[in-house]
């Protein structure tokens, strides 16, 4: 596990969101298609996922629906809000910020 | 953000099993699935399952977690708690009683006497406006009196001169008698003669009818009074029609003008000894300007104008005092003395409240400090419980909240229980308290007393808790579960607590120590007269039947008659001021021969207590007469020039003893000094008071006098055949009262047999919780070396060496708590230094006798376990752990 990078603090939020962006999904789902998109490089851990969500969901930018998945089986699907869909493009925007400003001093050296 | 609302929040506690459950199928499900996805690339479903667990983590940390973040979840979080709390504490029954009572013992202690205190010394008066009004008093330190009453002259000079006050009413207390004639019996009424302006200065009056109307005082004006709710209520059946109509008072016709609401009082116009409410207010006529200029006779009542700072009215009031030193005390350094009203009314038990509010608040530290160390027992008992609660994912903030609703329960349980039997200790506090307790009526445990009793229990519960959580986060998880031995850092924090208890009752040891010391010294004083056997009887010659001067004297000669020939009296006299009674009057007294005299008027002169007697008195009150001889029958009218003064005064002007037969001018007249008598205590047993000079009763022809009758046995046998022998005289004589003078020792001394009562309570209950915190490290200490102990009485160590090296412990505890305490009483004793009578606040051998009894006490507590540890069986102690 020493070459998967630990998730830095608030992120989760935002990949969450972003990863909700393409489509409703279930929790599971979720954890699956971040490790895929990062390239497996990227690992939830996969229990904190779910206080991510209802904390999300508490404050109104994800909404849950239960419904049944592709395997038949009854799951609960989350989707973005408006105020969520706000929310992800204003943490892209710092988030790409915050890395290009980092990405900038690694680079000065 | 848009976030649920408050509402919904609460509400979803009631869904929360719901939610439980949701959260509970979503992550089987999402586990399900993890066990499937790696059944699909080739892992058996065994260890597909059990990977998919291990990389989920805790699902019970996760839903916890899940919780928190839906928010609205601290209710019921608390709630659970306290279920939790409520089933973990019902397995530890003894420590959950053990709190709370110690908790409300502690809270009922303070809770009753911070409402004392409040209610005497803290709520304004109910009075427009209080903290504007003050008393003022003559200042006349050059012959020892700080604080003398005023003259007439001088209430007129700050009535024109003083622009920044609103007014100034002068005061004079008296006594009169209501009705008599036609059936009516007469009754004896306190009286306080007032100016015009008072109720109005004051901005509280009567509530039916008026108070007095500007004008009302001046000489010629109808004669009209003002009664207070009591004697309406009592003597006219609150007949509300009775305002207007006229009442005889000193048997003539006088006009009810208003009653007074039961809630007023005004008792500040006594200069010394206790105050008193009259029932009675009449104007006091205003001759002010025509009184004689050396008669300081008048209580002054003040009002500061709203717009005016205090600071501005004192400065005018001290300039105005640098005028009238110079026009008429030569300099001598005469000034106005303004007391607030509010401090003048509660002087005298201000410091004993003090100390009072002291002293509990130190008991209160030491049942904290003592909670604390029971808080601390029961983590280290609770460690491994609470180490695997974390273990098992419970997050510190959860564990910490947990342990403080544990406490917070138990405080408040403690805090109710303690407000409640705080209102029943109030209430038999009152009950003991002396009749004369200022403003008694005020006092009750009212919202701020609970504020601060509830804010009390749950600083001391949140202290309490936060100690074994402190605790418990630094403890590591897996050093705990591992051994079961308690940590280091706690006993030391117990120590530390256990040696505050052991200062801060050495502090209220020496304190209770002192007071004590004073009581028995005060018990011990010579007063200067004989109580035992003495019957006091108060009587007032009624003015509608005697006319003043020699009928008055000549019905008090036949009521002594009268009295003495009773089977048991032995002697019978009467006085206008017994002692005790801060009844005489004061008067300017100088012996224009004496060899002291330095020609300066101002210094030779003193201010003295003056007072009447007849022939007997000084025998049946036990007073010795020291050198000539005391009034006589003869001296028995207006022509009896005589005075007898007591061995202070004579001693001060006659230092060398030639007192008797010299001349004497009080108030200006000249008698002859025929007698020496013992001082006695006037005021109250440890002021040896003024210098004192009794005139025959002859002489002034005082209307009100007590009687003294000396009885051979117990004075109280008496009453019934006195009571008959003065009305043989005169049947409509109201008696105002019988007692015996014992009982005006034991008031005198009832305020400081309370203070020393509940200081000696909280001490006696301090010592014990020291004694138990002693106890508890010892046998703590015992417990943690029962091994080594064992093996060392497996090498044959002596039974006493065992016992020492247990006891080198507390007994290095015990004398650094003595040392800390003994430096805290150096500083405590200035605080009881108004409270203590010939004693210093650090007498070395009260302190050195609290400090064995506090040696004793914590060393016997630590004995008990010592002793234990040289029973111990050397096979089992090696056993153990």
């Amino acid at each position: 596990m020493a070459d998967k990078t630990d998730l830095l603090q608030g992120t989760l939020d935002l990949l969450i969101l972003k990863t909700l962006r393409l489509g409703a999904l279930h929790g599971w789902g979720i954890s699956k298609r971040v490790r895929h998109l990062s390239n497996d490089v990227l690992q939830i851990n996969q229990g904190s996922l779910y206080p991510a969500l209802y904390r999300l969901e508490d404050r109104g930018l994800i909404e849950a629906e239960w419904g049944i998945s592709p395997e038949g089986r009854k799951a609960k699907f989350y989707q973005l809000t408006e105020a969520g869909r706000t929310h992800l493009n204003q943490e892209r925007a710092s988030w790409r910020a915050f890395s290009g400003a980092v990405e900038a001093v690694l680079r000065a050296t | 953000m848009p976030s649920r609302n408050r509402v919904s929040r609460v509400l979803r506690i009631f869904r929360r099993d719901a939610d439980d459950r949701e959260m509970d199928a979503e992550m089987r499900y999402h586990i399900e699935m993890e066990a499937a996805e790696l059944e699909r690339l080739g892992v058996p479903p065994q260890e597909a399952r059990r990977r998919a667990l291990a990389s989920f983590g805790g699902v019970q940390r996760y839903k916890e977690e899940g919780n928190e973040a839906r928010g609205g979840s601290w209710l019921e979080d608390f709630l659970r708690d306290a279920r939790y709390s409520r089933r973990s504490l019902s397995r530890s029954r003894g420590y959950a009683a053990v709190v709370v009572l110690t908790l409300a013992l502690g809270i009922a202690a303070n809770a009753s006497i911070f409402s004392v205190a409040n209610g005497i010394l803290f709520k304004p008066l109910p009075y427009r406006e209080p903290s504007k009004l003050m008393v003022l008093w003559d200042g006349l330190d050059w012959i020892g009196v700080p604080e003398a009453w005023v003259t007439g002259p001088e209430v007129v000079r700050l009535r024109t001169e003083a622009q920044r006050f609103e007014g100034f009413a002068a005061i004079r207390g008296n006594s009169v008698t209501l009705g008599g004639g036609g059936g009516n019996e007469p009754q004896q009424a306190s009286l306080s003669s007032v100016s015009a302006n008072f109720f109005q200065l004051l901005g509280a009056g009567p509530d039916i009818g008026r108070g007095f109307a500007p004008g009302e005082d001046q000489p010629g004006a109808p004669r009209v009074a003002v009664l207070s709710r009591r004697l309406w209520n009592q003597r006219f059946g609150a007949d509300t029609s009775l305002i207007g109509k006229t009442i005889l008072v000193d048997g003539m016709a006088t006009t009810v003008l208003g009653v007074l609401p039961s809630a007023f009082r005004f008792s500040a116009q006594s200069s010394l000894g206790s105050p008193s409410d009259a029932e009675v207010y009449m104007p006091l006529v205003d001759t002010l300007r025509a009184m004689n200029p050396n008669n300081h006779s008048l209580g002054v009542l003040a009002r500061v104008r709203p717009d005016v700072t205090m600071y501005d009215a004192l400065a005018e009031l001290s300039a105005l005092s640098t005028r009238i030193n110079s026009d008429q005390y030569g300099k001598q350094g005469f000034k106005f003395v303004p007391v607030l009203l509010q401090e003048r009314m509660v002087r005298e038990v201000r410091p004993a409240l003090l100390a009072l509010l002291a002293a509990v608040g130190m008991l209160m530290l030491i049942m904290c400090a003592n909670l604390a160390v029971l808080a601390l027992v029961r983590a280290a008992r609770r460690e491994h419980e609470i180490t695997v609660r974390r273990a098992i994912g419970a997050s510190h903030g959860r564990v910490t909240r947990q342990i403080l609703t544990e406490t917070v329960m138990l405080s408040l349980a403690g805090g109710a229980l303690g407000a409640l039997l705080g209102t029943w200790a109030l209430r038999g506090l009152l009950a003991l308290a002396p009749a004369g307790l200022p403003r008694r009526e005020e006092i009750g445990i009212d919202l701020a007393v609970l504020g601060v009793t509830l804010g009390v229990a749950l600083v001391v519960g949140i202290g309490m808790g936060l100690a074994p959580v402190f605790h418990s986060a630094r403890s590591d998880i897996s050093t705990v579960l591992r051994e079961k031995a308690p940590s280091r850092s706690g006993s030391r924090v117990r120590r530390a607590l256990v040696l505050a208890q052991l200062a801060l009752s050495m502090v209220l040891l020496a304190g209770t120590g002192l007071l004590l010391g004073s009581f028995v010294r005060l018990m011990r004083v010579d007063p200067g007269f004989s109580a035992d056997g003495v019957l006091t009887i108060e009587l007032m010659a009624s003015r509608a039947r005697y006319a003043t001067g020699q009928p008055v004297v000549d019905v008090f000669t036949r009521y002594l008659d009268a009295l003495r020939p009773l089977p048991g009296v032995t002697s019978a006299g009467a006085t206008g001021a017994i002692p005790l009674s801060a009844g005489a009057d004061q008067s300017g007294v100088f012996f224009p021969s004496s060899p002291t005299n330095t020609g300066n008027r101002q210094h030779d002169g003193m201010l003295g207590d003056v007072t009447a007697a007849t022939s007997g008195y000084f025998a049946a009150m036990g007073i010795p007469i020291l050198e000539g001889r005391e009034f006589e029958p003869g001296d028995r009218d207006s022509t009896a020039k005589v005075a007898v003064i007591s061995d202070i005064v004579a001693k001060r002007y006659f230092p060398k003893g030639n007192a008797v037969g010299q001349n004497v001018t009080i108030d200006g007249d000249t008698l002859r000094v025929v007698g020496i008598a013992r001082q006695v205590r006037m005021y109250n047993l440890q002021d040896e008071g003024r210098g004192q000079l009794y005139v025959p009763h002859g002489y002034n022809q005082y209307r009100y006098m007590v009687v003294a009758v000396r009885a051979s046995g117990d004075p109280m046998q008496l009453v019934t055949a006195a009571r008959r022998a003065i009305h043989s005289v005169d049947s409509e004589q109201a008696i105002v009262s019988m007692r015996p003078m014992t009982d005006q020792i034991r008031d005198s001394l009832a305020e400081r047999r309370l203070v020393l009562t509940l200081v000696g309570v909280f001490t006696a209950a301090a010592l014990l919780l020291a004694a138990l915190g002693v106890y508890g490290v010892t046998a703590t200490a015992v417990t943690q070396r029962t091994r080594e102990l064992g093996i060392r009485m497996a090498l044959g160590a002596q039974r006493r060496s065992v016992i020492w090296s247990v006891l080198s412990e507390p007994a290095k505890l015990v004398a650094l708590g003595l040392a800390i305490g003994l430096a805290g009483t150096f500083a405590a004793g200035r605080m009881v230094q108004r409270l203590l009578y010939d004693v210093s606040p650090t007498d070395p051998l009260t302190l050195a006798a609290v400090a064995m009894l506090l040696m004793i006490v914590a060393l016997l507590a630590s004995y008990v376990p010592a002793r234990r540890a040289t029973r111990l069986d050397p096979m089992i102690a090696l056993r153990s752990d």
